[in-house]
């Protein structure tokens, strides 16, 4: 009878290892200062009082990092491209995370140099989703568009294109967020897109496309990227 | 054999022959698409082994080299700008010609050995063979197309579904397929046997005059123009001057880089009978006008080369030697290659 108990308890094993493990969903969450994202009709302010539209936010999410209090970090290799008008992109899932406490977060916003150098890539990072220099060979790390009547662009464009691997214009940049939860069962980044703008004299500054001009910009992801606390939203 | 088997197996063969995708003057065999790599040339910069080409995948790239379809009003293919006479180059227009009839902002430069080139353009902006085609395509006044849509275009098409589907084993047309098959077109495109490369391998022998020009060019032009590719692949300012009309900066809307203002790629002299007119804005009609340029030693921009103090003061028949010379850059095997000709031209 005890033996039987114990076999039992055997086969539960296998289960209990994997019952140690969870998914964690990274949600990501865009606003402009205090407001939420809306796409081209409604009208933001930057420090300037210059207002402006939001057509288009989409960045390169990669080399994804759980830091753990005692074991080993939780690592993923994947790119993801987050669109924040796609609600199927804004969410991205580690599959398998062992139950632990974490301390922070990592990532990478941009494309290491390695994907940048070695020819055509297939999947998120395929040409065709429009993140690609082709004149300039790389990848678009973080594409903001829109309009703002003061811009002397063509349609009063805004194009704010974030790239460049190579010194002395490297912007991949790596952003670290601290885990405010535990156990954490989902982590909500809120992406403040209206940093990138605020300080920009669009009148003057309407489209920066190219790595020299795009550096000062990563400059600012402190104040672009946040964690929040679930019980926040 | 009765003759009954023979006149079925001349039938069977003709209608083989009439419906085969290829140019009926030229049946492409595996043979075909070895590249040619002479040892004088050193090893590729591109990796041949991991991007293996094949019958299939170069065929199709040259139906898609040669094909309208890649751009946005199919009034344009990559081959109306590289003109195979011109080893590849465009003569006559300074500045190439796109769709709607726009002009572009450089001239069209040949493509010839580009399995040797670590970067691509006369500003080296791009700097994987593979990802070049990317930039006329999308460019809105050379193709102006998007690469959704010319995806969406080949997938529409029975002719490319089938030519993918034996090149790459793939049901769906992806990018990198088609630029891999681009590749597989380009890097054929070696110019070895001009009689400058015979002379090499003396399976031929200069004339007093060539052989003049050719040492007069080693001590006055090869400290950028390098053997046996004719270029080292830097990007340097000859002198020039920045044009007027379009204010190129070359180098520098790269690097962003001071230094790199007004520098453009050392461009190959193979074939340079044929590229004319010549530098980044085809600004010099003929050879005779480069090598005046030179010659004279006025050179402009912030800073032009040291390298050109062996230009300068050239005696005119020098500059007739180099000139002799230069002619012996052409590269006939390569200009009448029958493998690089439109398929869709009979
Ligand atoms: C409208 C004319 C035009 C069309 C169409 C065009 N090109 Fe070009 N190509 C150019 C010009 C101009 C350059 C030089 C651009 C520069 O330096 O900014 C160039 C450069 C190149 C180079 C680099 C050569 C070198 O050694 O630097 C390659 C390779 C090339 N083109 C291949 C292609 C392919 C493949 C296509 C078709 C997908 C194509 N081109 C379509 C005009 C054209
Ligand atoms: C300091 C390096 C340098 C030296 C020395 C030099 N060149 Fe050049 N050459 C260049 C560069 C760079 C270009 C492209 C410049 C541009 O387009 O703005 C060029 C362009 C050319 C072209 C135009 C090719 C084309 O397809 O458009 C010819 C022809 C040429 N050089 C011939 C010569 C000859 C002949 C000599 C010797 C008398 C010489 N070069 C010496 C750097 C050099």
């Amino acid at each position: 009878m005890i033996l039987r108990r114990c076999c039992c308890l055997l086969f539960l094993v296998p289960l209990l290892l994997r019952a140690g493990t969870t998914p964690i969903p990274i949600h990501f969450e865009h606003v402009v200062g205090e407001r939420p994202l809306r796409f081209d009709t409604t009208m933001y302010q930057n420090e300037q009082h210059q207002p402006y539209a939001i057509s288009m936010v989409r960045y390169y999410v990669s080399a994804i990092r759980l830091h753990c209090e005692g074991n080993e970090d939780v690592t993923s290799e994947k790119f993801f491209l987050v669109d924040a008008s796609d609600s199927t992109t804004t969410t991205i899932t580690l599959p398998r995370v062992p139950i632990g406490t974490y301390r922070s977060i990592s990532f990478t916003i941009g494309v290491d140099s390695a994907h940048n150098c070695s020819g055509p890539q297939e999947g998120v990072l395929d040409p065709i989703r429009g993140m690609f220099w082709a004149w300039n060979t790389g990848y678009i790390f973080m594409k903001v568009e829109g309009t703002s009547p003061v811009s002397p662009s063509p349609g009063h464009l805004v194009e704010v294109h974030i790239g460049g691997f190579r010194q002395p214009y490297n912007n991949i940049a790596r952003i670290e967020l601290p885990i405010v939860e535990d156990p954490v069962r989902g982590i909500y980044v809120r992406v403040d897109v209206g940093a990138i703008l605020q300080t920009l004299d669009l009148s003057s500054v309407s489209s920066i496309t190219t790595p020299a001009a795009a550096a000062p910009i990563t400059a600012l992801y402190p104040r672009v990227f946040h964690i929040i606390r679930s019980t926040e939203r | 054999m009765s003759p009954r088997i023979l006149a079925a197996l001349l039938v069977v063969s003709l209608i083989a022959y009439a419906t085969s995708e290829e140019n009926p003057t030229m049946r492409i065999e595996a043979r075909d698409v070895v590249p040619t790599l002479p040892k004088r040339f050193g090893k590729p910069v591109y990796d041949l082994r991991s991007s293996r080409i094949s019958v299939d995948g170069f065929l199709l790239g040259r139906e898609l080299f040669y094909d309208q379809i890649l751009s946005r009003d199919s009034s344009t293919s990559c081959g109306s700008c590289h003109q195979h006479f011109a080893a590849f180059g465009h003569v006559d227009h300074t500045l190439s010609h796109g769709i709607d009839g726009r002009i572009g902002k450089r001239n069209v430069p040949a493509i010839q050995n580009e399995i040797w080139s670590s970067t691509f353009m006369w500003d080296g902006g791009v700097t994987h063979m593979d990802l070049q085609p990317i930039a006329p395509i999308t460019d809105t006044s050379e193709m102006g197309e998007t690469l959704d849509r010319v995806i969406k275009k080949l997938s529409a098409s029975t002719k490319y579904r089938r030519m993918f589907r034996s090149a790459f084993r793939t049901e769906t047309i992806t990018t990198y397929h088609m630029l891999k098959a681009l590749s597989q077109f380009i890097a054929l495109m070696v110019s070895a046997d001009a009689r400058y490369d015979r002379m090499m391998e003396h399976r031929d022998v200069y004339t007093d005059q060539e052989q003049r020009g050719l040492l007069a060019f080693r001590a006055r032009c090869a400290a950028c123009h390098r053997e046996p590719l004719f270029t080292d692949g830097s990007y340097r300012n000859n002198g020039i001057g920045m044009d007027t009309a379009l204010r190129d900066v070359g180098r520098f809307a790269i690097t962003a880089d001071p230094a790199d203002s007004l520098k453009f790629k050392v461009p190959s002299l193979r074939n340079v009978d044929r590229t004319y007119p010549y530098m980044h804005d085809g600004r010099f009609r003929t050879l005779r006008a480069v090598l005046d340029h030179y010659g004279r030693g006025t050179f402009f921009g912030r800073s032009p080369d040291p390298a050109l103090k062996s230009t300068v003061g050239m005696k005119e028949h020098e500059k007739k030697d180099i000139l002799a010379f230069l002619l012996t850059l052409t590269d006939s095997t390569f200009l009448h290659d029958r493998r690089f000709v439109d398929p869709n031209i009979r």
